[in-house]
């Protein structure tokens, strides 16, 4: 396995404002170049070309000096995976590598994905809830970048993306969102439902059936047309705020329910004696315990050492663990046995003596 | 907070805490919710007539789902042979996939995309940064200014660690301004 890849983890090692309730933001603009087919129309050629443009251009920005580059086509499945685990490329790019790539800029605060959806999707990852901070960095980013490549855009319609959803900004703002208090009292479908009529949506961060799975959130804006960038940041910021603002309401209430203690600490032991976990039943009870560092159960504890074991456990990442500590050998198989006591180890060896 | 009078308007009770900077240092001012809505731009209540930009758009929005139905069955199969003459998309995948082909389909179904966006997004006209905007960052002045902007977002929002990273950066580009004045004159101001 490529070492670097290991080293694109550490973004999830910054700590931010609101973390308790919002993991992260991130900040994107969808840009193509005029007339070349958007990527799922264009021949490999225009790929290539598409490809070769944008590399040439990132050569030029000092902050990708020293980064990171990851020509999908010639990183393992592996590798991959771990990269889409780290929030960091799509499931789109996951399973389709081919003339697609990923530059990362040496802090790894943000990035570029290349003929993902659009031709360039300009990323920025804060910690917490920075949306302003996340803005201003891919504005930096794609105004350097328009030096030298031609953006699609009409005066009209505004940037021209692959999907009428992005066009006009092309600026998708996102949070994740750790919502328990709200998904244990089943309030949270009422309270996201509200979201469309503000021009905002969300969707479970890990599958369908999210409640049941941690209670992570995704909310981003939904508009992107007929609305600036700052109009668009004050939206989001006034949406979020709102829900943490419930979230935090429901926390306080439940801090003193017995059931939700007896929840967390169970889920504690649990994490802290198994000797096999899935990946699902490890995130179920993070997230239990993710609840109790907010509650300040744990003192040895903090969100970020929680946010990086939710990526560590997943199973390309502890596969990676696994080889690594067999010599970085891609080729040997591993059994989901062995998966799972890998994880429990992990966890054990994290969590233990926080309590 | 108990008792606590609201500093702005001294009448009503204090209920929010706000963290402001003066001169440089924080400073915690306790308003009631009537002030603190007043003076926070980020607090402003939403209202449905803001998701559209104006009556007008609001009208072409009702007028397009009521003839929607009003559709001749003829007229819509000639729509669909349309095709971008650029990247060869009949309009008929668009409306089967959602993605459109290449930048040039905007041109070629652009009274269909219209009515899309339309639904979509409450408006059909682009407001935002366009390839002549220049980020404040450009130059030195107005970058210096933008960063105070976001020093006193920052320390409202409490975020300390992001307060005191821009500070440090402020510091840096003052001393970088007065080393080169010359080179921070402003910019031409950008077409708005
Ligand atoms: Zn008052
Ligand atoms: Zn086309």
């Amino acid at each position: 396995m490529d070492e670097r890849i290991f080293h694109c983890d550490r973004w999830l090692e910054r700590s931010g404002p609101r973390e308790g309730v919002v993991v992260s933001t991130r900040a994107r603009y969808a840009r193509n170049f005029p007339k070349i087919p958007f990527p799922r129309r264009a021949r490999e050629a225009d790929l290539r070309a598409v490809l070769d443009r944008v590399a040439t251009a990132v050569d030029h920005q000092a902050e990708f000096a020293g980064g990171y580059r990851f020509y999908m086509g010639d990183v393992s499945e592996v590798e991959r995976q771990y990269l889409r685990e780290a929030h960091l490329i799509s499931p789109e790019m996951e399973k389709m590598p081919k003339h697609r790539a990923l530059f990362l800029s040496a802090n790894l605060r943000e990035g570029i994905m290349v003929n993902e959806e659009d031709h360039l999707r300009l990323f920025a990852l804060e910690p917490g809830l920075r949306p302003y901070e996340a803005l201003h960095q891919i504005i930096d980013l794609e105004f350097a970048l328009a030096q030298e490549l031609p953006f699609a855009f009409s005066a009209r319609f505004g940037y021209l993306t692959s999907c009428t959803t992005n066009t006009g900004t092309g600026l998708r703002l996102s949070a994740l969102l750790h919502l328990p208090a709200l998904s244990i009292t089943r309030k949270i479908r009422e309270l996201l439902g509200g979201l469309h009529e503000r021009g905002m949506t969300w969707r479970g961060f890990y599958g369908e059936n999210t409640e049941n799975f941690g209670g992570f959130f995704q909310v981003s804006n939904e508009v992107t047309l007929g609305k600036d960038e700052n109009q668009i940041v004050e939206i989001f910021l006034n949406t979020v705020d709102g829900i943490i603002e419930a979230e935090e309401k429901f926390r306080q209430e439940l801090s003193t329910n017995s059931q939700v203690l007896d929840r967390i600490w169970r889920a504690y032991g649990i994490l802290t004696h198994a000797r096999l976990i899935s990946t699902r039943e490890a995130m179920e009870l993070l997230a239990f315990v993710r609840l109790g560092v907010d509650m300040k159960l744990f003192r040895q504890l903090n969100h970020v050492d929680i946010h990086r074991l939710f990526v560590a456990i997943q199973p390309s990442h502890i596969r990676a663990r696994l080889m690594l500590s067999e010599g970085g050998r891609e080729d040997r198989e591993v059994t989901e046995e062995e998966r799972d006591q890998a994880r429990a180890d992990l966890l054990r060896e994290r969590l233990r003596g926080a309590g | 907070m108990d008792g606590k009078l609201c500093m702005i308007c001294k009448k009503a009770p204090a209920t929010v805490k706000v963290s402001k900077l003066v001169k440089g240092t924080v400073r915690e001012v306790w308003m009631c919710s009537r002030c603190a809505e007043k003076r926070s731009r980020y607090h402003k209540p939403i209202t449905p007539q803001q998701l559209f930009k104006t009556a007008s758009e609001v009208e072409a929005l009702l007028h397009s789902l009521l003839n929607k139905e009003g559709e001749s069955g003829a007229r819509r199969t000639d729509d669909e042979d349309r095709q971008c003459p650029t990247c060869g998309l009949p309009l008929r995948t668009y409306r089967d996939t959602l993605f459109l082909g290449c930048s040039d389909c905007y041109e070629a179904f652009g009274d269909v995309l219209t009515r899309d966006l339309l639904r979509y997004h409450g408006a059909t006209f682009h407001c935002g940064r366009h390839p002549m905007s220049q980020p404040e960052t450009v130059n030195p002045v107005l970058k210096l200014k933008d960063l105070q902007r976001r020093l006193e977002l920052a320390v409202r929002r409490e975020d300390f660690e992001l307060a005191a990273r821009l500070r440090d950066e402020i510091k840096r580009l003052k001393a970088q301004i007065q080393e080169n004045p010359s080179e921070s004159a402003p910019a031409k101001k950008e077409p708005s």
